[in-house]
């Protein structure tokens, strides 16, 4: 069995997922594909399996053009995708879920013999789940293994793994494992994305690495790994990096960050520190700063009284800008018009103004009577920026530069500094090592929701990033 | 998205004139002749003084009962219980105008508080149901029309009914006090286009000029974004339901009062759904919402003579303004739009 | 006659197009889309089915051209919402008014007029079984019709592989796509086949329950069935027994008129707090985290399970 994937080119409005991408898997491989965030993995593997249609390129399997752009087509040459939110149904029971779709059991459903059945295929793989449940009563991990078995019975002989790991537990993952190699030695094709390099090492035995759409090169497992990481997240000299650096007067107030939810007490820093939290797409940056918004993670004024930080000085900006930060059919100024919470008639003449004037100052390419909808994803983001209140606060900003091209980049860190000053502090996520290595003063690393170092930046490598947020102990 | 992308004003005038053509052709269709209709309409609205004031007094209603929906619809919420809402405007209207206060000078201003209030109180039941119990206002606002209807019938033949007779024809007539005041012996509603001019602009004011207005409209567009800037959706959704209410219920103390002068078992004349066709063509602005009210009424006034005139059934009307609607709404669908800036561009 | 043989005959019989019309619609809100046009389609498809049996003395094809005319209409809410992309329950709530004011405007000549009756179905032996045997098998072919449809449905939607294929559109679009599953025509069936005995219900209002025409024939009964069909939690075995006791409150009533005056008046409004009642239920017990299942009666009568993509278009990707 073979699966040859040519040329592959996709484009998202400007945005380029796959430019032509090339590999070839054979049976019995079990193949990474690795790569930053934005890489083109995922793209790459929703178009083979039929969810997305590729602007050109072809993919063969034995021979035979697959037609592209139809999960009935893929599913009906044997391949299966398991993604990261498992692809079931919450209301129905586990067999219902299971049998979606599935040709096997003729017309009727006769539900005392599936059950049957399915106990019996569920204790072949070792997984120990009721079929008469409702899916909604399972763990995520008893669900993607329920999924995983699926696909082989409905004799997926290709199968993705989208990063289906997060949230498993450790014996899931053993488990999951476990069967995967047995289908390896079965000649079963394997494609799994992923970023936890460990995993990567444990399971496969060979790698296609990614990078900004295109591929960079396939190698062997076992590789090298620092060579791997090299390659991954390869510097671009292209780059404008923007040294400067604002010296912050000393302090004698501190922020004290409660990270008991990782077992970790609680972090001090001198008031006005920025503060990145790097880790890869999914390890739990993002869900970080949601938590210091909503108070699941306690930050407060700590020097000796531990004073609370009112929650209206907490200002949050999301990544995902329009379905949870913005009102695609509000106008900037009308956006402006919500921040004024303690004005009940609205002068619009004055917003008018103000409005332009911020948009003047964070070069929002819009007016003030664009809606936020029609705005590009980089000036969303400053928009964000710009409806924060200008009196100090701490900052919670999920990806602040996501989607950004350097320039807008550059202009909205100015911004960001220009304040940081007069803050109590900034936290912001992202998951570029050197966005959070020039722009943060501390350093928090995620990896698999986990955190593996939370320290000044004086006291860390630029270049143990890498390792600590792709799970690899040094 | 990076440029507006907006149609130019020609294409609005086309699908205009292609919604007219439509009617016309189904009126063609049912067998009556568009221009006789035309005219029999045009007469029936506007050929008398006496025509033009009818005119007026469907529109005060149906401009209500839009505007109320305008106000749901920005906080993202399909009222389909407004019937209800205008029905229980007019049962306080005619409880006020059998009480004492009925004879006394004050009667419209009271039936106006009354009936707002009970309009309002059926709105936020409405409102209620969805936020404790997650019941889609769609089916809670259907069961209290309802209701509403039950409670209507059940007045008018048990505890208000005729001095003697139990009857549909409805209620007596209310005293001449309670009847709102007018000018001239055409009896133009003067009281009433004032009270509904204010209405208006405290509308046109409070969803464009207060901050209320504007986080209402806000939750009706993303209520998961509204955390953020720190306000309860819930509340705006009750704010909706019971401002919402209270201009549908003084709709139907118009209904009860202005128009009919009594209680009568169907007292909402259906303006209620007319008003959602309305909003969803108008697409919920003030001004459009306005003009098509105008148009709708226009049309039920002359729609009345239709029977007479040309020995047509008065469902016509409603056949053509719900069809109108329809087409409307096809005509600005977002595949046509796309499509025709597809058609723009390559000219 | 055995006691209460007679009511217990008159309310299967009655009742047979509300049964017909919620197990249409409880077929099509299965896959996810609310046909809100049903207090229009019902007049519509009435006014057809007695205008053609009347026009061409055959009853069969005025049954069958109601079912096509609810077909059509349903078909029109699907294309508006999957093809051009307006809201199911915007283009709904225009039918409803369109078909209700243009089923008044052509039914003027067919008012109180008479019209052929549909043809009994009568089978030896089976139909001297005391009650059953009159109510079913003695009865109005339509009556027939109705009562297999409602354990066909359930066994279709429940026990076959197609019907799980239904349930999954109505429950995650993006799941059943993942299945190899195209969601919009799944939708296109379940509406457009409920459409079909939504029509055969209007029929049988007509030519059966109430005969013949008159102004705003079916009054009502749309938004009514509407309610039967959440009152049922989306099984159109429960919906049914909720439209049989439907029949069964409208006979009380109508008994109990000379006594109570007014009660007719109060009928049409019991399902609906069955309804809203109903939804309560559904969301406390649902929403709990610990999933536990109703205690058996209560589960009869108010468990159920609200399809999750119910009303919500499909996103494109």
């Amino acid at each position: 069995m073979k699966i040859e994937i040519n040329n592959i080119f996709k484009a998202f409005d400007e945005v380029i997922a796959n430019d032509d991408v090339s590999l070839e898997i054979n049976s019995g491989k079990i193949h990474a594909l690795l790569g930053e965030n934005g890489a083109g993995k995922s793209t790459l593997v929703k178009i083979i399996s039929g969810h997305q249609k590729p602007d050109s390129g072809n993919i063969i399997i034995d021979g035979k053009k697959l037609r592209l752009g139809s999960t009935k087509s893929s599913i009906e040459n044997g391949i299966g995708i398991l993604s990261q939110d498992p692809l079931d149904f919450q209301n129905l029971t586990v067999s219902e879920s299971f049998l979606v779709g599935s040709k096997k059991f003729g017309p009727s459903l006769n539900k005392r013999k599936i059950a049957n059945e399915l106990n019996k295929i569920f204790a072949e793989y070792e997984i120990k789940v009721n079929p008469q449940i409702r899916i909604k009563s399972l763990s995520i991990g008893e669900r993607q293994q329920v999924e995983l078995v699926r696909l082989l019975f409905e004799n997926s002989k290709i199968i993705i793994l989208d990063e289906p790991t997060n949230g498993f537990s450790l014996n899931q993952r053993n488990l999951v494992f476990k069967v995967l190699k047995k289908l390896n030695k079965k000649g079963y094709v394997i494609i799994l994305v992923s970023h936890k390099l460990d995993e990567v090492f444990d399971l496969c035995n060979e790698a296609t690495i990614l990078k900004n759409g295109t591929k960079v090169k396939t190698v062997p497992i076992p590789f090298d790994r620092k060579k791997i990481i090299k390659l991954m997240f390869q510097e671009d000299i292209s780059k404008i990096q923007n040294h400067s650096r604002k010296t912050i007067p000393p302090k004698n107030q501190f922020i004290s960050i409660d990270l008991s939810k990782w077992k970790l007490g609680t972090t001090e820093i001198p008031q006005g520190s920025k503060v990145g939290v790097i880790g890869l797409q999914g390890s739990g940056c993002n869900q970080f700063i949601r938590d210091c918004f909503n108070k699941t993670v306690n930050i407060s004024l700590g020097n000796g009284n531990n004073s609370i930080i009112p929650p209206e000085d907490f200002h949050y900006t999301p990544s995902d800008r329009l379905e949870r930060g913005l009102f695609e059919d509000l106008t900037i100024k009308e956006h402006l018009a919500l921040t004024y919470g303690d004005v009940k008639v609205i002068k619009w003449s004055n917003i008018e103004k103000r409005a332009n004037s911020l948009i003047k100052e964070f070069e929002i390419k819009g007016e003030s009577n664009s809606y936020a909808k029609q705005l590009s994803g980089g000036n969303q983001q400053k928009l964000q920026l710009a409806l924060i209140p200008k009196t100090p606060g701490f900052l919670l900003l999920e990806q602040p530069t996501r989607g950004l091209d350097v320039k807008s980049t550059s202009s909205v860190w100015e911004k960001i500094i220009e304040r940081s000053s007069r803050d109590f502090g900034i936290l912001f996520s992202t998951t570029d090592i050197d966005e959070a290595w020039e722009r943060s003063d501390w350093i928090i690393c995620f990896s698999g929701e986990k955190i593996t170092s939370v320290s000044n930046k004086s006291m860390i490598k630029k270049d143990q990033i890498k390792f600590l947020i792709s799970g690899v102990k040094d | 998205m990076n440029s507006i992308k907006k149609l130019p004003l020609g294409t609005f005038f086309i699908k205009v004139i292609l919604t007219l053509l439509v009617a016309s052709i189904i009126m063609v269709l049912l067998g009556t002749s568009p221009i006789e209709v035309i005219r029999s309409i045009f007469d029936g609205a506007f050929g008398r003084p006496e025509k033009i004031v009818k005119t007026m007094l469907i529109f005060l209603p149906i401009s209500l009962a839009s505007l109320a929906l305008i106000i749901t619809f920005s906080g993202g919420l399909w009222n389909i219980g407004i019937e209800g809402q205008i029905v229980l405007g007019a049962i306080g209207a005619t409880w006020v105008a059998k009480s004492f206060f009925g004879e006394t000078l004050v009667s419209p201003i009271i039936q106006v508080i009354v009936g707002m209030s009970f309009g309002a109180l059926w709105g936020l039941l409405c409102g209620y149901l969805k936020v404790k119990f997650n019941v889609h206002e769609i089916f809670g606002g259907l069961g209290l029309d309802f209701v509403a209807t039950g409670a209507i019938i059940y007045l008018i033949l048990g505890p208000w009914s005729r001095s003697g007779i139990a009857s549909t024809s409805g209620t007596d007539i209310f005293p001449k006090e309670s009847w709102f005041p007018t000018i001239s012996s055409l009896n133009i509603p003067a009281l009433s286009i004032i009270i509904v001019s204010i209405i208006i602009l405290i509308l046109i004011l409070f969803l464009s000029y207060s901050r209320f207005g504007l986080m209402l409209r806000a939750t009706g567009i993303n209520p998961s974004s509204t955390n953020k800037y720190k306000f309860n959706s819930n509340h705006y959704i009750y704010l909706a339901f019971i401002l919402g209410g209270a201009i549908a219920g003084l709709a139907g103390v118009f209904q009860a009062s202005v128009f009919y002068h009594k209680l009568v078992p169907s007292i909402s004349g259906g303006y209620g759904f007319l008003g959602i066709l309305v909003v969803l063509a108008s697409n919920r602005r003030i001004l459009p919402t306005l003009l098509l009210t105008f148009f709708f009424s226009a049309m039920i006034a002359g729609g009345s003579q239709l029977q007479l005139r040309l020995d047509l059934h008065s469902s016509l009307i409603s056949i053509l303004l719900s069809s109108m609607v329809f087409f409307w709404l096809i005509f600005n669908s977002s595949k046509v739009n796309d499509l025709l800036h597809r058609i723009i561009k390559r000219n | 006659m055995l006691p209460f043989e007679q009511s217990f005959i008159t309310i299967i019989s009655l009742s047979t197009p509300i049964v017909l019309v919620v197990v249409g619609e409880t077929i099509t809100e299965k896959s996810g889309v609310i046909n809100l046009s049903l207090e229009g389609t019902l007049l519509i498809t009435a006014l057809t089915a007695f205008a053609v049996s009347v026009m061409t003395g055959n009853p069969v094809l005025g049954f069958l051209c109601a079912g096509l005319v609810g077909s059509l209409v349903a078909l029109v809410i699907i294309l508006c919402d999957t093809k051009l992309g307006i809201n199911q329950i915007a283009v709904g709530f225009i039918l409803t008014i369109f078909l209700g004011k243009l089923s008044s405007f052509l039914g003027r000549e067919f008012v109180r007029i008479p019209g052929p009756y549909f043809p009994r179905l009568s089978i030896p032996i089976l139909k001297d079984i005391p009650y059953i045997g009159p109510s079913i098998f003695d009865q109005n072919i339509l009556v027939f019709i109705s009562l297999l449809l409602i354990p066909l449905t359930w066994f279709f939607l429940e026990k076959t592989r197609f019907g799980l294929i239904v349930r999954s559109v109505g429950e995650n679009p993006d799941s059943a796509q993942n299945r190899g599953i195209n969601p919009e025509k799944i939708r296109l069936l379940a509406t457009v086949i409920g459409g079909l005995i939504i029509g055969f219900g209007g029929a049988a209002f007509s030519l059966h329950a109430k005969f013949g025409w008159s102004e705003n024939h079916t009054g009502n009964y749309g938004w009514i069935c509407l309610a039967i069909v959440i009152f049922g939690g989306w099984n159109p075995v429960r919906a049914a027994i909720g439209a049989y006791s439907f029949g069964a409150f409208q006979l009380i009533a109508l008994k109990l008129q000379s006594v109570a005056l007014g009660l007719t008046q109060v009928l049409p409004l019991i399902p609906f707090p069955l309804m809203i009642l109903t939804l309560i239920f559904i969301q406390r017990f649902n929403r709990s985290k610990n999933n536990k299942e109703l205690p058996g009666l209560l589960k009869i009568f108010f468990g159920g399970q609200e399809p999750e993509s119910l009303g919500k278009p499909i996103e494109k990707k």
